[in-house]
């Protein structure tokens, strides 16, 4: 039986502004209840997890051992396989509430993949196995065992960063320490100069094994000849010397922080809900702080129970408001359309070894994966995203995608549209897919409908 | 986070990013989408300006993107066995009979241009193409991070913080009469630096992908309209920034991006009320492996490269005769050859210059020579002419830009740095 209209529109919403896009039918699945739905998928048992069933996706130390070989072929035949089983599990789930806080911590420790082979090689892994074990866990696991994996430890310069006083001598790098306190955990205005620089002199001799010959090559390695001796003062509280530890203790704390907590609740009602309101508008400006505000506290309260986070995001007040607040980011737009023609092996075709449309268009939307050059990540506002040059691209990336995947098949677009949107599709929409002619031109207009590119 | 921090903190990672470079097609990303969008919106409020050729120049900045190893786009052969000596005998060099020999007063039979620029060497001999060589940015530190953002922030050292590019800049000094002010500039692709800032910029990117056409494209602009009209007016002035760029039928041999791009910056340059200077970015210069002479992955390069000027020329028309291409990266190669047939980062390289109000026909340089001792630290080519001084010779004579306002828009790291980058005489016609 078709849903209502109203509950069309609320299930189409569960999909749109927390997943990632309706496949066909979908609508009937979650339509009863959207809420209980996305609930549903939060506990359901290793949801954000990649089975390996195929093999081909390395493990820790082989990734690792393929980033520093001196044959550096293998890590891009690693970062392909794992962009390709990425968008194989973002098709695969039934929503995909989990991918997309997959993705949102994924862009949260953002990494230039290009800037290095370790990094290339081991960026697919790291995700899989840090990022996706712990989206539902502990804030403070996901960020140690980043901190400590080679491709971040690589991104941001702490692999020749050694302590000033230690054996080794010469001086630290900041920069890991830095982007730590700032983007990652407790946001700007929260700490001072001599906060970075003890948390620095922390994570001197925070390395990885460059010796493609070691047992351990290219993992992550604590070099003690290398680590600035002695305790460090670092919030105001004390750190005795303690090797790797000394640092690991720092970084659980930080994760607490209430800054912390705040910063990332701030940051999760601007990717999911609405973007930062303008000054002036001051009741959006009051609903908006109170949302952070509700997030953070089950942050602090929780100690950063990641899990929690995620079903409070969901009782948000903003999180069912009708209209859409948002436009979709180009990578979620595309894995939309993957998800929508998934029943004509979208995915095979766009990622043929003999033209990779998926990539191409991803980088002609200035969206590539693990392609964001500073360690901020791809921005959240719509300001960033929408502009007359994107709106007129979406346009022939729309019509490529239909193209690739339904060339030389033959079905009505109005019913495939039906199939995905039901009654939540405006007449306005409906009418036109319906009276395109063809369904090339049928598929374009739904995939560049309001409908389609707003969440 | 203001862009202050934003920028400081881009640099910091670009500083350490620099320091390896395992990546041999470096690309960077920037975005300025802001300005883009208002760019695009104040397109139909331009004023209409006296029409009068002469006082209409117009300039493309194609920025090559990695190190371009000027010694082989511009070969000086008439060092004889120090040039064969230097090149190595088979990897980089270029035999001196292959080369399309310059004619210069200042050096006569010296230099030579790699075979592949068969266009550039054909307006060298017209008069409309010239070189600069042993030119670099004032930040002389083998990195593409800081090379190139020096390049583009346009400061005499190491800035800070710099949020902004030197024709950004530019842009928004002008006086409102100023036919370049009126009509503005255009990024092709993404914004690089050079064009970010204050004022705004207008966008096109550059693609073969199909466009969707009408019937259906009429629909989509029916339903936006109904539907949504942030989209409905977006869309249209996307699509009017496009046909700008692309003209009314595509040419079928435009079948790569590159050559799209180029051509579309020779339309947009040549409309009546289209933008003035447009900048486009090329990488893949930063050749450490399988460089090549005559050739190989650079000759390849080199191909392309003045493939797509010659679009280029073709698609600006007459306006040719008002137009400067300045041609620059952000550093050159170090002269010996590596293990892997390529060249490492080094220092001095060219600038290449066309179009038909460029003084052509002449290779501006003060040659530090190649010899082992004449090197910088032994293995670059040393660089004696400051890229800005370049820069500055073309917006002084071609623009009319007074020496005050150059000062504003490359400001001076000190005393000093004034009279290491003063403008160069004699690069524009007239």
């Amino acid at each position: 039986m078709a849903l209502s209209p109203a509950k069309a529109k609320l299930a189409t919403l569960a999909f749109n502004r927390f997943g990632l896009g309706a496949k066909p039918g979908g609508l009937a699945k979650i339509g009863k209840n959207p809420l209980n739905a996305l609930k549903r998928e939060l506990a359901t048992p290793d949801i954000a997890l990649i089975p390996n069933e195929n093999g081909d996706l390395p493990g820790y130390a082989k990734a690792c051992q393929e980033g520093v070989a001196a044959i550096p072929d293998m890590a891009e035949i690693n970062r392909a396989n794992e962009l390709k089983a990425r968008f194989a599990k973002h098709i695969a789930v039934d929503i995909g509430y989990v991918e997309r806080l997959v993705l949102f911590w994924s862009n949260h420790f953002s990494m230039l993949y290009s800037k290095s082979t370790i990094i290339k090689s081991t960026i697919g892994q790291w995700e899989r196995d840090v990022v996706r074990k712990h989206v539902l866990g502990k804030f403070s696991d996901m960020l140690v065992q980043t901190i400590q994996h080679p491709a971040m430890i690589k991104y941001l310069d702490n692999d020749r960063s050694t302590g000033p006083v230690s054996p080794r001598g010469v001086s630290n790098n900041e920069n890991l320490a830095r982007e730590l306190l700032e983007l990652h955990t407790m946001g700007l205005g929260a700490y001072t100069q001599d906060d970075v620089q003890a948390l620095a002199l922390m994570l001197t001799g925070w390395t990885f094994q460059r010796d493609a010959q070691a047992s351990d090559a290219g993992q992550f390695y604590f070099r003690p000849e290398w680590h600035q001796p002695g305790p460090q003062t670092f919030l105001g509280k004390n750190y005795p010397a303690g090797g790797l530890g000394q640092a690991t203790a720092a970084l659980v704390t930080l994760a607490k922080r209430p800054e912390t907590g705040r910063n990332i609740a701030r940051k999760l009602v601007r990717h999911f809900i609405m973007d930062e309101p303008t000054d002036g508008d001051e009741a959006s400006m009051v609903a908006f702080e109170a949302m952070v505000a509700q997030l953070a506290k089950v942050f602090i309260d929780t100690g950063g129970d990641l899990a929690k986070m995620s079903v409070a995001l969901l009782d948000l007040p903003g999180a069912w408001v009708e209209t859409p607040g948002k436009f979709r980011r180009p990578y979620e737009y595309l894995v939309a359309q993957m998800r929508a023609l998934n029943d004509y092996r979208a995915l095979d075709k766009l990622m043929n070894p003999e033209g990779d449309t998926a990539t191409r268009l991803l980088k002609g939307m200035f969206q590539p994966t693990w392609g964001w050059p500073t360690p901020d990540g791809y921005p959240d506002e719509d300001l960033h995203w929408m502009n007359p040059n994107a709106m007129a691209f979406r346009l022939d990336a729309a019509q490529q995608v239909a193209r690739t995947v339904t060339d030389g098949l033959d079905f009505d677009p109005a019913v495939f549209a039906n199939k995905l949107y039901g009654k939540a599709l405006s007449t306005t929409t409906a009418e036109r897919v319906a009276h395109a002619g063809s369904l090339l031109g049928g598929l374009t207009i739904l995939f560049v409908s309001p409908e389609f590119q707003k969440r | 986070m203001s862009d202050m921090d934003r920028s400081e903190r881009e640099l910091r990672l670009r500083e350490a990013a620099s320091r390896g470079c395992e990546e041999s097609r470096l690309v960077l990303s920037r975005r300025g989408m802001m300005g883009l969008t208002a760019g695009l919106f104040s397109w139909g409020f331009m004023p209409k300006v006296a029409e009068a050729a002469s006082t209409d120049p117009r300039l493309l900045v194609v920025i090559l993107r990695g190190g371009m190893d000027g010694l082989s786009a511009v070969a000086p052969y008439g060092e004889g066995g120090t040039y064969t000596l230097a090149r190595g005998s088979d990897a980089l060099y270029l035999p001196p009979k292959k080369l399309i020999k310059l004619a210069d007063r200042q050096y006569p039979k010296f230099f030579g241009l790699h075979p592949q620029f068969r266009n550039f060497g054909k307006w060298y001999d017209d008069g409309d193409a010239a070189i600069v060589h042993a030119c670099c940015v004032p930040v002389r530190i083998r990195s593409h991070f800081e090379g190139q953002d020096n390049l583009e922030n346009g400061y005499g050292g190491a800035a800070i913080g710099s949020a902004d590019g030197w024709l950004n800049r530019l842009l928004s000094k002008l006086d409102k009469g100023h036919p370049v002010k009126a009509r503005g500039a255009i990024q092709i692709g993404e914004a690089p630096l050079i064009l970010q800032g204050s004022e705004p910029v207008l966008g096109w990117s550059a693609s073969t992908i199909r466009h969707v056409e009408d019937p259906t494209l009429f629909l989509i602009r029916q339903m936006y309209e109904a539907e949504d009209s942030q989209f409905s007016s977006m869309l249209e002035q996307g699509l009017k920034g496009r046909a700008m760029a692309e003209g009314e039928t595509q040419d079928p041999s435009e079948d790569t991006d590159l050559k799209v791009g180029f051509a579309g910056a020779g339309r947009l340059l040549a409309s009546r009320r289209g933008p003035r200077i447009a900048a486009l970015s090329i990488s893949g210069y930063d050749t450490h492996t399988s460089q090549g002479g005559l050739e190989g992955d650079l000759a390849e390069l080199f191909a392309e490269l003045d493939d797509g000027l010659g679009y280029f020329r073709r698609n600006v028309g007459t306006a040719w005769k008002n137009t400067v291409v300045m041609i620059v990266t952000e550093f050159g190669r170090r002269v010996q050859v590596n293990g892997n047939d390529g060249s490492d980062h080094g220092t001095g390289t060219v600038a290449m210059l066309c179009g038909g109000a460029v003084n052509g026909r002449q290779v501006v340089a003060d040659w530090p020579g190649l010899a082992p001792g004449e090197l910088l630290d032994g293995r670059d080519l040393k660089a004696t002419i400051d890229l800005r001084s370049v820069f500055k010779g073309v917006l002084r004579d071609h623009f009319s830009i007074s020496e005050t306002m150059l000062a504003e828009v490359f400001p001076p790291k000190d005393f000093n740095d004034i009279a290491n980058s003063a403008p160069l005489n004699g690069l524009i016609k007239g």
